[in-house]
């Protein structure tokens, strides 16, 4: 039996021996040691992946603000420890225990697993088998309730036979309710199976063991369905908050150096731009921007509450956030003294950035800016409906070199849909030809690195259908990427193909992964995220030995009428919608923006009721009602144009604004 | 180079278990955090790159606590000093806790070059009677050297621990061992430590406790 004195006792012994012990012992400020006995309800939220890493996520630093906010609720903080810690309290006996009070985390009530993406899968049963509760859902009895929230969770077949129950969508509202109706219903003396019947009732609550999926003889999954009975709705909406909360400002101040070692207010959630890769820009929606008055606000309350030498404003794409100039000019306005940074990511490629940058900048010590164009020819952008042309991209670094930053970020995809070696060369060339721009510019000190990565087609978005790329070919690209990108100034990184293999697999897989996953964890694969943690050995050995290939999960192009192991699963995105993308993009079809015409995606059909509660301007959508003012409404997602290589026969359809490429338009 | 500031600030200041585990630089910059959420007017080096000036009088070892563990604040503004123990105490975590403030002069050499050394209070699990570990003490007094290796990355230097040791004394039996207290002296290169010491006494790898009750000045 561990108490906290106990656990306490036993890190005396260990975290002399451990590196960077500070990740073990919570006691940060901001953090909220609350009254274990005069609390009822006990949430641990949990980050499957090092402290350094997970302390800089924000969707568990919303949680643990809400929770926290209730008199009758405390939430705690655990996180995977690394290997070295992980042996330690293996040998010790340790159970893994939550920082802030040191309790072990099977007495909480919830243990709530943040799940962005696949590499984590395997640290979530390092963390249960570390917490001392049983991996596979189906055995547990006293047990905490085992859920998981974020990205990943949109397709939640691989890890269904590990937790209880999915939470799909925006939690901010639905902790709580989830909290309240597991624990009540427990403590009632309801037995898991009926606690878990009534989390199902809960909008977003996926509980998988009261689904059934069957399959073709081909192994092509028929679907995935409620089993005849349960009390399960046979599709599960994401759950939205019409309005954004106010944003948290009372961070946890971590001790030790972390990943991102700042605050970060979410300026805009959703993005409008559709790029057809983009698994957050299809999952997020709709767009909710929050006020600009309530941003500046959460800074001055972030300096004060936290001392953060940084601030991060986050969203999708901080050029498209409508007040973006107001927004830089006040934080500068407030804070421009010097004491205080501001990080703006997710830039536009465009001179008007760099004029935010420099402003934000003035002063300090510029080092990188960054470009993520992700494919290198103006008719692959159109592929992937991120239109910039290139000439405007050499514009602009010709800008941002000319206003004395000394290195631009390039980040690209290989393995697009309808990519040839040409679209590859021509990453090179645009690499050269920035590198060029640099040195004309500044001379010897500019330089230009450019990480490429492969496409992983992620579930519901357009490319959800689509192939991952042929290993041989994929390291072919590289290769000649390599062979080109040698030269001073020059620096290319990219991503290791296996890698690529297993998240592909684990993203569009079914629910027979599950055993996959466990035995590759059994055969020592955890940290998959971590390139020197990571064991391609041990899941080429769990897929062999389950007779499942990885590549008929990530390479096999999927015919538009398969049933998807994800298809019960809606992000209020029609299917309709994302079939239209994937064929828009075969055709090389170009949408706009859509809060300039509204293409019918499904949000809106979807989310009627959220869409009134909120005020007209406050989502990109149009307003619902009578006297509404509206933007135009496509029925069908209608794009602006064609590319004039793929689809020269296709007659455009040209709205009156395509921003980026006004010269393609044919009238 | 001249610096400006208005006023040095020395604080008192105590730190327990929930931050033992925390480096020196990374003590430092909760330090600055906490200044700058109390809107204390700390003051800053000159130049392209300002520094908080702020200055510890001894790092602590990871693992140990302090008592009486001394810095000083530098100030743009005079402050009550009452008032600015009020306001860090709010803003640091609570493992660490200001007790007294008093502005110090000038001319005041660093406290860094000071340090003459430091009392410590030591507990150290062990299944030996009292008997026995009081004669491990006696013992290492009774020696006349006890060389130790010092490791500073490949370099591997070595030194004398026992003319460091200046007083060691019995403190009394603990829920799982023994305590004794012992003050060190701390020279330029030539620092004991109270975790060589046990090294010594062979408790190489026992889990301890070890306290800095206090810092011991030149002259003083």
């Amino acid at each position: 039996m561990h108490t906290p004195q106990t656990i306490s006792r036993a890190l005396d012994r260990i975290l002399p021996f451990v590196q960077k012990p500070a990740r073990y012992t919570g006691g940060e400020y901001n953090s909220i040691v609350k009254d274990w006995d005069a609390t009822p309800y006990r949430v641990a939220l949990i980050f499957p992946d090092v402290y350094d890493l997970g302390m800089s996520n924000l969707g568990l630093a919303i949680l643990y603000d809400t929770v926290n906010r209730q008199p009758d609720m405390l939430a705690e903080r655990a996180y995977a420890p690394w290997v070295d810690m992980l042996a330690a309290l293996r040998r010790e006996g340790v159970p893994l225990y939550a920082l802030e009070s040191r309790r072990p985390l099977a007495e909480f009530d919830v243990l709530g697993f943040g799940l962005p993406y696949e590499q984590l899968y395997t640290n979530v049963l390092t963390c249960l088998d570390l917490a001392g509760i049983p991996l596979a859902a189906a055995d547990r009895t006293d047990e905490p309730l085992v859920l998981a929230g974020g990205s990943a969770c949109l397709n939640p077949e691989p890890m269904h036979a590990f937790f209880d129950a999915f939470f799909v969508g925006e939690g901010e509202e639905a902790i709580l309710e989830i909290t309240r109706t597991w624990t009540d219903a427990r403590r009632a003396g309801l037995s898991r199976g009926q606690a878990l019947r009534r989390l199902a009732a809960i909008e977003g609550v996926y509980v998988p063991s009261l689904y059934e999926a069957r399959y073709h003889a081909d192994g092509t999954l028929i679907g995935t369905t409620p089993i005849a009975g349960e009390p399960a709705p046979p599709v599960v909406t994401k759950r939205i908050v019409p309005v954004l909360p106010p944003p948290p400002t009372k961070f946890i101040v971590p001790f030790i150096d972390i990943v991102h070692n700042r605050a970060a207010i979410e300026i805009q959630r959703g993005c409008t731009r559709g790029c057809r890769f983009c698994q957050a820009g299809m999952i997020f929606r709709p767009v909710r921007g929050r006020p600009l008055d309530e941003v500046l606000a959460a800074v001055d309350r972030v300096v004060v509450e936290t001392g953060f030498e940084e601030v991060s404003f986050l969203s999708l794409s901080s050029s498209d956030y409508s007040r973006i100039g107001e927004l830089v000019e006040g934080v500068v306005a407030r804070h421009g003294d010097g004491k205080l940074s501001i990080g703006l990511p997710s830039l536009r490629i465009e001179s008007f950035s760099v004029e935010l940058m420099e402003m934000l900048e003035k002063g300090r010590r510029r080092s990188g800016f960054t470009f993520a164009p992700e494919a290198a020819t103006d008719r692959l952008r159109d592929v992937i409906n991120k239109p910039i042309a290139t000439q405007s991209m050499l514009d602009t670094a010709r800008e941002v070199y000319g206003r004395g930053w000394t290195t631009i970020k390039m980040y690209f995809m290989i393995g697009h849909p309808t990519q040839t070696l040409d679209d590859v060369q021509a990453i090179a060339d645009l690499a050269h030809a920035v590198r060029k721009i640099g040195f004309e510019t500044l001379g010897k000190k500019s330089s230009v690195r450019v990480g490429v990565s492969t496409l992983v087609p992620k579930p519901h978005t357009p490319f959800q259908w689509a192939a991952l790329a042929d290993e041989a070919a994929i390291r072919a690209q590289i290769g000649v990427l390599e062979r080109q990108l040698r030269a001073p100034g020059l620096e290319f990184s990219w991503n290791n193909p296996q890698e690529t293999l297993i998240e592909a697999a684990l993203s569009r897989g079914d629910r027979r992964l599950s055993d996959v996953i466990l035995r590759a964890w059994q055969l020592g694969a955890q940290f998959d995220g971590w390139g020197d943690q990571f064991s391609f050995a041990a899941w080429r050995q769990a897929f062999d030995e389950l007779g499942l290939d990885p590549d008929w999960y990530a390479r096999r192009p999927r015919d538009l009428a398969e049933a998807l192991p994800w298809d019960h699963i809606s992000t209020g995105v029609k299917r309709r919608f994302l079939e239209d993308e994937y064929r828009h993009a075969l055709q090389g079809a170009v949408i706009d923006d859509c809060r300039e015409h509204c293409y019918s995606c499904g949000i809106l059909g979807e989310f009627k009721d959220e869409r009134r509660a909120a005020a007209d301007d406050a989502w990109g959508c149009p307003a619902l009602g009578k006297d509404k003012a509206r933007q135009p409404v496509h029925a069908r997602s209608m794009p602006l144009y064609f590319n004039e290589e793929m689809s020269p026969e296709l007659a455009p359809t040209a709205g009156p604004r395509v921003p980026q490429r006004s010269t393609k338009i044919r009238r | 180079m001249q610096e400006t500031y208005v006023q040095r600030m020395r604080v008192t200041f105590a730190t327990d278990d929930s931050v033992k585990y925390v480096g020196h630089l990374d003590m430092h910059r909760t330090w600055e955090r906490a200044i700058r959420r109390a809107q204390l007017p700390l003051a800053y080096t000159q130049g392209f790159n300002p520094q908080a000036r702020l200055q510890f009088a001894a790092a602590m070892p990871v693992g140990f606590t302090g008592r009486a563990e001394l810095a000083d604040v530098y100030l743009d503004e005079a402050l009550d000093p009452a008032e600015f123990v009020a306001r860090l105490a709010a803003a640091l975590p609570r493992g660490i806790r200001p007790l007294v403030a008093e502005p110090v002069g000038r001319e005041a050499p660093s406290l860094q070059s000071q340090v003459a050394g430091a009392r410590y209070r030591v507990e150290v699990e062990s299944a030996e009677d009292e008997a026995g570990f009081r004669a491990r003490l006696d013992a290492f007094l009774a020696r006349a050297e006890a060389w130790r290796e010092r490791r500073r990355g490949k370099a591997v230097s070595r030194y004398d621990l026992r003319p460091l040791v200046q007083a060691l004394a019995y403190a009394g039996r603990t829920a799982y061992g023994h305590a004794f207290e012992v003050t060190m002296r701390a020279a330029p290169g030539a620092t004991g430590r109270p975790d060589e010491l046990l090294a010594e006494l062979g408790y190489e790898t026992a889990p301890r406790q070890i306290e800095r009750l206090e810092l011991l000045f030149l002259g003083g």
